[in-house]
């Protein structure tokens, strides 16, 4: 199996980071029962032997000793990175795997990326490099990032060029959360665009994600929940932006928006963790969604919001659930699929669905959205996985 | 004894573990004749299984019975082929001699080969969409053909949904197919969309009382279909069967010899029924010929130029009884050309491999039908429309493809159809 190492800078970064890791831990942990260290788990944590000091050797079967993440954390400033260490979290967490600095980018591209970045550019590529040896088969690094700020969007595109040229087969796969119109930082529109120039020329492959369109979601989720007639029958637990009652019992405020982004992430990476009935690896997703090498912008969307209560789900509620990925709501960009140009497009789908409802229902939207995709490119790709 | 079966990628690899599944069965392995078409002398299978990431494979070692599998014919890569055929054919850059799938393939291919005890030919089964089955696929083919020249290559490949399942399947498929019409004896060609659609109307009929529930088909069902199609083709028939009564497994070349008559035409088409109860052959033909398709969308009638069915379950001799008019009706249902004296063989075994009840029947019809020429003109047109806005093709740069394999993939496509087309007036 291979594996993949996470890079989150910047405070948005790495906050949507800290969500990531602890719903990847109870996702492994509702499916793992009896303890041992799988491949599943190898993909994104090692299993570290802790008897020999804290510099322990990998243990890699039997049972979980002590689990690592494999990740690195970039951040100019050390309010976050400070928090998370000191979380429940702390023992996921190398103290060598960090990155930090006192005073902070100042919401400044060129700070994060000229400054920082000559700074600091040796003990990033010795932090990448040891974090790869651990790796025996390392598929993809996930760069988590924002766009709008000074570490994030500057130190962060500077990571992706050094990821480029010291490990040039190894994909990049870049989440990079957009400010919305009412940003709170004045800088951020330059901001983001010196970085979208970064992204467009390092990265394999981007997913952006807009604030805005993160916002809309968690309210319909709320207004659901509340409404009553709805709000009864639906599972809590299982909306698409909670902690599935995670380490925090007070959720804070920016909590259910970076809990979309992480489980969107998530599901991306399932199939190439668990097995299905028809797999897809992650480069199989850079191969088929990219047909021109500039155009690696892959806008993403989740369904459903929230599950209800009773597990059975009928045909109908299925075949909604299949309008609502290309519906302007789900969308995690505030953007309207169906008035533009579907170049490709990707299904996963993860859970108990048959092969003939998936069928029926590309057929389905290929007719509605038919005039919208490019002529050659009228295919989607399908997954399957029982999880 | 006279076969080694190979299994590429995702889906060779899953339909193979039903095919395997299904004849390595109690009930049929009841005698040491039962396992000598199949089972080498150290009582291993005769087949090698090779994906490029470890996750089916894995499935598979769990769930065929272990005693069955040898381990080191199970051919692990790491990272997968990403569905691309040249990242499947070429392989990954960082790959030496020595490590890459496509040796250690054929090394143990090699040492399978020097186990039989008279070697004819090596059945190969795949997907032509993805990057491990078409490309490796493709090269191991080429690879095979070249080792063994006097050994047959059947290829069973199975097609992807019309309506798509993947964007880079009509240049996986077009580059496959020209590899197989260039190294392979015979293709069948198992489609997607037909499976599914004859598995649906099949529980349609059963399931015609309950009115509201939507029928629901699984990845799963339509693997089993597929393996019990080329269970009731392959698995040996009495009628092969030499004076000693043990049968060294020459229907896949029986096959070619009989259904392949012209070089350059050499795509045959499956189709399958099963039924259990009273043996009615005559129904079960129509049922066959209905799931034929038997025009082009512009409304040219498709012919066949060579048709062999194989009835199973025939303890009772009623096959022989109703033989005449179920050849007819194949004749007629398959428009068999005219130049071809006897275009229908049949072979007929006393027991049902298919279905383990007593009292089942199974009819099997291999057809060389130009009904094949729809499937690769739907190719050839997407491949080109893509091919024209230059989309994906730095993909296959980067993997070592070059222009020249797209064109002559074209024209070797091309040149299939107008084979079909002309070859009714020959």
């Amino acid at each position: 199996m291979t594996q993949s190492i996470v890079v989150q800078v910047g405070q948005c970064g790495n906050q949507v980071g800290c969500r990531f890791w602890d719903l990847a831990l109870r996702e492994h942990a509702s499916v793992n029962k009896k303890g041992i260290y799988d491949e599943a788990l190898n993909s994104f944590f090692r299993n570290v032997d802790t008897r020999g000091g804290v510099d322990g050797a990998d243990v890699s079967s039997g049972k979980i000793c002590s689990l690592k993440a494999r990740a690195v954390l970039i951040d100019m400033e050390e309010g976050v990175v400070n928090e998370l260490l000191q979380g429940p979290l702390q023992e996921v967490f190398d103290t060598k795997q960090l990155i930090t600095d006192v005073s902070g980018s100042g919401n400044n591209w060129a700070v994060g990326h000229n400054v920082y970045g000559s700074q600091y550019r040796d003990q990033i590529l010795e932090k990448l490099r040891k974090t790869a040896e651990h790796c025996d088969c390392l598929q993809c690094f996930f760069v988590i990032h924002s766009m709008g700020g000074g570490t994030g969007s500057g130190l962060g595109t500077f990571v992706l060029k050094v990821l480029e040229d010291d490990f040039p087969e190894v994909h990049r796969f870049v989440t990079s959360v957009y400010p919305s119109a009412e940003d709170d930082v004045i800088t951020s529109p330059y901001n983001s665009v010196l970085a979208m120039k970064e992204l467009t020329e390092h990265a394999d492959c981007v997913l952006p994600i807009e604030n805005q369109a993160l916002v809309d979601i968690v309210n319909k989720i709320n207004q659901m929940a509340s409404s009553g007639k709805l709000g009864a029958s639906m599972k809590l637990s299982s909306t698409v932006t909670s902690g599935h009652g995670g380490i925090k019992t007070q959720e804070k405020p920016f909590d259910a928006m970076n809990n979309i982004v992480a489980n969107l992430l998530l599901n991306l990476t399932s199939s190439a963790r668990f097995e299905g009935s028809l797999n897809m690896d992650l480069n199989e997703i850079t191969m088929n969604l990219v047909p021109f090498p500039r155009l690696h912008y892959l806008v993403s969307s989740l369904t459903p919001l929230y599950t209800l209560a009773d597990v059975n789900v009928p045909p109908r509620r299925l075949d909604q659930m299949f309008s609502d990925a290309f519906s302007k709501d789900h969308q995690l960009i505030r953007a309207d699929p169906k008035r533009s140009l579907y170049l490709a497009c990707a299904l996963m789908v993860r859970g108990n669905v048959q092969v003939s409802d998936l069928r029926r229902n590309i057929e389905r939207h290929t007719f509605t959205i038919i005039c919208r995709l490019m002529g050659w490119s009228r295919v989607v790709l399908q997954k399957l996985s029982t999880l | 004894m006279s076969a080694v079966w190979l299994h590429i990628g995702q889906c060779g690899n899953q339909i193979g573990w039903d095919w395997w599944n299904l004849i390595t069965r109690d009930d049929i392995l009841k005698t040491e004749g039962d396992r000598y078409p199949f089972f080498n002398h150290d009582s291993h299978l005769a087949a090698v299984f090779v994906d490029s990431e470890p996750k089916v494979l894995r499935r598979l070692q769990r769930k065929v019975q272990r005693r069955y599998l040898q381990e080191s014919n199970l051919i692990f890569g790491r990272k997968g082929r990403g569905s691309n055929w040249a990242y499947g054919y070429h392989g990954p850059h960082s790959e030496t001699e020595e490590t890459s799938l496509l040796c250690r393939t054929m090394e143990c291919l090699r040492k399978e080969v020097e186990k039989r005890d008279c070697y004819n030919g090596m059945v190969m089964l795949h997907s032509l969409s993805g990057g491990t089955g078409s490309g490796l696929g493709a090269h191991l083919c080429e690879a095979v053909r070249d080792e063994y020249p006097l050994g047959h290559i059947l290829s069973v490949s199975v097609s992807p949904y019309r309506t798509g399942e993947c964007p880079l399947q009509h240049y996986n498929s077009l580059l496959c197919l020209s590899w197989l019409q260039r190294y392979t004896d015979g293709v069948l060609l198992l489609n997607n969309d037909d499976i599914l659609h004859n598995i649906l109307s099949l529980q349609g009929k059963r399931a015609a009382t309950v009115q509201s529930q939507q029928p629901q088909v699984s990845l799963s069902s339509m693997n089993v279909h597929c393996a019990s199609s080329l269970a009731g083709l392959l698995y040996p028939v009495h009628s092969l069967k030499p004076k000693s009564g043990i049968s060294i497994g020459m229907e896949p070349w029986e096959l070619l010899r009989s259904v392949c008559p012209v070089p350059s035409t050499k795509f045959l088409c499956l189709n399958h029924i099963s039924k259990r109860g009273t043996a009615f052959w005559d129904s079960m033909s129509s049922s066959v010929v209905h799931m034929l398709q038997r025009q082009s969308h512009l409304g040219k009638p498709y012919y066949s130029t060579s048709v062999l069915a194989v009835a199973r379950g025939n303890h009772d001799n009623s096959f022989f009884s109703s033989v005449d008019s179920v050849l007819s009706k194949l004749k007629q249902g398959y428009r068999c050309a005219s130049w071809n004296p006897f275009p229908i063989d049949y072979w007929t075994d006393p027991q049902n491999v298919v279905d383990p009840l007593p009292h089942s029947q199974s009819l099997t019809v291999c057809a060389n039908h130009s009904s094949v020429t729809g499937h690769l003109q739907h190719v050839i047109e997407k491949a080109r429309a893509m091919y024209q806005s230059r989309g994906y093709l730095h993909w296959y740069w980067k993997y070592g493809c070059e222009d020249e394999d797209f064109q002559e993939a074209f024209e070797t496509l091309q040149f299939i159809v107008d084979s079909y087309n002309s070859a009714e007036e020959q």
